[in-house]
């Protein structure tokens, strides 16, 4: 905990902190100051209370859990996918080619464009949802293991088969601890679009089939009811989760593998 | 032994073919010092990597001990001369100990073997540094005690302190023929420093920018060699003169 904590509390962490103190203020101020209508532009407080009723009561949090479960799902699929065709191609031209082509033309499309045809092949729930996390999140995460797996040193590689490494090992023990750095910033990528593709997703779809429905469409119902403290306290949710797997998951891995061992893009 | 029998290498560049070794012919034998030298482009470091396994030639053969090679093993063992040939996600320890464990020896022989060439390298001390912490001496160090722990046949230098300051290579140099003369492995080293290949060598291959064999000088000086000491300055002469005469054959 210790170790937690030392990060939460970094000196180089307080500008950001001010920053966002300052930010607070600021539109705390601004909706008092009646320049907006305060049903448009809550208060940060009154956020923060239905932020707070929500977590308390549990509904925000059950719908975030939701979404995040999904996000998950979507991240370990995608990942596997990618990592697979990386490694295929990195050992096959043919692959490679075809990995390429497949970038060129998935890549551009949005996710949020495949959905109607998703819903026609796969229904109302969450295996659309899931088809179009993992279209949004694989595509960047190829390009960024493949790169990855590209700059490992050759060096690395002839050592490798000095050893007489072979196959999952080899990717296991050398190329992936190799090309580390450019994996964890596909991961972050990745996560990001994920959310994206997550909260648009459940807009559309909403608690269809008997599910709980996420925060994407806990957004849309409580703008739906104009109850725009309880809009901002979901977007808030985001944020927050956001900012807590940064800094706990995303920072903390980093210390414990790149930074430690000097790796770096 | 070692055995080279016309050794020829082509590279395919853009449909146009690059002949780079042209039949070398030569014999390392057991135990041996063997530098090869030549000016920068000759393919002395391709005739390396073609021993190592990494390179397919294009004609020939490669024998040890009347065996084929055809690719990497684990009885051929090479030093780079880039520092960043260490995991850097694993400690000098784990980068001397790694090899071992793939090749199926027992914990208890690993840290013995850890032990003895961390100690023999002079690594005492750094053995939970990760790469990056280290100097580049420090790291050639741990890379040639990776090697030697894995106790090859020969053990394969490419201009594994080119890198390196002068001091920290002359001391390098020095701990090698040390090691050498205790384990008395075959070594065969890639050089373009002429006073390094005397400083080692038992014989120095001389390439022509060409990529064929120049000659082959045996060297008789008495170890420890120093610039000082008579016959230096006249085989540095014939060395030299070699190198240097490619221009106007």
């Amino acid at each position: 905990m210790k170790f937690v904590k030392s990060l939460w509390f970094k000196k180089e962490m307080l500008p950001k902190f001010i920053f966002i103190v300052l930010l607070v203020l600021l539109w705390e101020l601004t909706a008092w100051s009646g320049i907006f209508d305060q049903a448009l532009f809550p208060p940060f407080s009154k956020v923060f209370k239905e932020f707070a009723k929500g977590v308390i009561s549990g509904v925000l949090v059950v719908k975030t859990v939701y979404s995040l479960l999904l996000i998950l799902k979507g991240l370990v699929l995608s990942l596997i996918i990618a990592l697979l065709i990386a490694f295929f191609a990195l050992s096959s031209r043919w692959v490679e080619d075809i990995a390429d082509a497949l970038n060129s033309i998935f890549h551009p499309l949005p996710g949020i464009a495949l959905l109607p045809v998703a819903i026609l092949w796969f229904g109302i729930g969450e295996t659309s949802i899931l088809v179009i996390v993992i279209h949004s999140v694989l595509w960047p995460m190829l390009v960024n293991i493949k790169t990855g797996f590209k700059s490992v040193p050759s060096v690395y590689i002839e050592l490798g088969q000095t050893f007489g490494l072979k196959g999952i090992k080899f990717l296991w023990e050398i190329i992936l601890p190799a090309s580390l750095p450019y994996f964890l910033s596909g991961l972050k990528i990745g996560w990001a679009r994920a959310w994206r593709a997550v909260i648009a997703a459940e807009m559309v779809f909403g608690a269809a089939s008997g599910t709980a429905g996420g925060l994407g469409w806990h957004i849309y119902m409580t703008r739906y009811y104009f109850d725009m403290a309880a809009t901002f306290a979901a977007l808030l949710a985001i944020v927050m989760v956001g900012i807590i797997v940064e800094v706990f998951v995303f920072n903390v891995v980093e210390r414990l593998t790149v930074r430690k061992w000097g790796m770096s893009i | 032994m070692l055995q080279l029998e016309g050794v020829n290498k082509v590279f395919k560049n853009n449909g146009s073919f690059i002949h780079v070794l042209k039949d070398i012919d030569f014999t390392v034998n057991s135990g041996e010092f063997f530098c090869i030298v030549g000016p920068s482009g000759c393919g002395k470091t391709t005739l390396l990597r073609s021993i190592g396994g990494y390179e397919k030639i294009s004609g020939g053969q490669i024998l040890i001990d009347g065996k084929k090679i055809t690719e990497p093993g684990i009885d051929r063992v090479m030093v780079f001369q880039s520092f960043e040939q260490l995991f850097s996600w694993k400690t000098v320890k784990e980068n001397i100990e790694y090899p071992l464990k793939i090749t199926g020896v027992s914990k208890q022989k690993r840290n013995e073997y850890v032990r003895k060439y961390v100690k023999m390298m002079g690594l005492e001390g750094f053995e939970n540094y990760y790469p990056h912490q280290l100097s580049g001496g420090m790291k050639q160090r741990t890379a040639l005690a990776r090697a030697l722990a894995l106790n090859p046949e020969i053990l394969l230098m490419d201009e594994p302190f080119a890198n390196l300051d002068a001091q920290t290579r002359e001391v390098l140099q020095k701990e090698l023929l040390k090691i050498w003369q205790e384990l008395k492995p075959t070594i065969i080293f890639v050089t373009h420093a002429i006073d390094e290949a005397i400083i080692l060598a038992d014989r120095i291959l001389v390439m022509s920018k060409q990529g064929r064999i120049k000659t082959i000088i045996e060297s008789h000086l008495e170890r420890p060699r120093r610039p000082s000491m008579k016959g230096f300055s006249a085989m540095w002469d014939i060395l030299y003169s070699l190198l240097g005469s490619d221009d106007n054959p």
